[in-house]
């Protein structure tokens, strides 16, 4: 896990990921960078927790929406290059708590 | 607690970035598996039906073979009866020795089961030829899974949540933070010292011989032959195991 987030059940999220430094050859990722999500039992949640995916430059951004109280979900952010088609990913786990403060 | 509580007490304990997730469930998966080794609990029993097959001895325990049980841990029972029959028979199961009855039965005796024992993961009956396809129900205990998501729960997380949360603490000590004096601590919270006779495990087993004594009523002479070995909740550490 690159990351580990705590959000509330209401909160909507926008979380940018920039693939500059781990894409060099590359000045944008391709329109096939995607976004996906699944909860700690490995059940596919993205239609659901994948709001809005955004693609700019070398950023893959989307919101972390909604959630189930309790649940973790690993988000997986997957940056294609444009130029190298090379790929990398970056997890982030976010875990949705409505009582639980402070920081990862 | 859920699954997911008891996940965050752990995270607690040794930082939310501490464990990662999947160390975690490791850990909780391995605490459980702490928990039932020290006895067959309640949660644990299970029922598998399955048929003899005609001249045929022995039958594998496993997924999807003839014996079709996942994770079997121990036997407790056996029934059987012809398919055209409502009413399941008692079979001895366990109280001999393979050696003993390879002995006993010549190897063409032929007819109902007589007796039945588990050697490994192998269901043996005897005779060694049933007659005819006898259904058999086979009563015993699995080694059990944690919930599958967090917002679940079962009886371990719910009634006996700290068991749980002290055994993937001691995981945690000894495998990640390779501290066997910080383990020893938790562990006495577990089992208490000799392990298995306090803490939450022997809380577990007077519950296990509770319930255990509403299925089984087991009457013992007060006075003469045993007299000093009455059964007691007291002495609740020789039971279950």
């Amino acid at each position: 896990m690159d990351e580990v987030m705590y959000k509330r059940p209401g909160e909507l999220i926008n979380y940018p990921r920039d693939f500059t430094s781990f894409l060099p050859g590359d000045t944008s990722i391709t329109a096939g960078s995607t976004v996906t999500a699944i909860d700690e039992a490995g059940t596919d949640v993205t239609s659901t927790l994948v709001a809005t995916i955004a693609r700019s430059g070398m950023i893959l951004s989307c919101n972390f929406a909604a959630g189930i109280e309790g649940k973790d979900y690993t988000y997986t952010f997957q940056g294609i290059g444009t130029t190298t088609g090379q790929k990398k990913e970056h997890t982030v786990e976010l875990r949705v708590r409505a009582k639980i403060g402070g920081a990862a | 607690m859920t699954l997911g509580e008891i996940k965050d007490v752990v995270r607690e304990h040794f930082g939310r970035m501490g464990l990662p997730t999947v160390i975690l469930d490791v850990a909780l998966a391995e605490g459980r598996r702490l928990i039932e080794r020290e006895a067959n609990f309640w949660w644990m029993r299970a029922t598998t039906t399955f048929n003899l097959v005609i001249n045929t001895q022995d039958y594998l325990i496993g997924s999807a073979l003839a014996v079709n049980i996942v994770n079997f841990k121990d036997a407790r029972a056996i029934n059987f009866k012809k398919s055209t029959e409502t009413r399941w028979r008692p079979l001895t199961l366990g109280t001999m020795d393979q050696e003993e009855l390879d002995v006993m039965y010549p190897t063409d005796s032929i007819g109902p089961p007589e007796i039945a024992l588990v050697d490994n993961v192998t269901l043996k009956v005897y005779p060694p030829n049933p007659d005819i396809a006898y259904n058999m129900k086979l009563y015993h205990y699995n080694w059990t899974d944690n919930p599958a998501t967090n917002i679940l729960s079962d009886d371990i997380t719910k009634n006996y949540g700290m068991a749980l949360i002290y055994s993937a603490i001691i995981w945690g000590y000894e495998i990640e933070l390779k501290d066997q004096q910080g383990a020893v601590y938790w562990r006495e919270l577990l089992g208490g010292k000799p392990f298995g006779r306090g803490g939450e495990i022997a809380k577990l087993k007077r519950q296990n011989l509770k319930r255990d004594w509403q299925d089984k009523i087991v009457l013992v002479p007060h006075a003469g032959a045993n007299s000093f070995s009455v059964r007691s909740l007291a002495q609740s550490q020789g039971y279950g195991r």
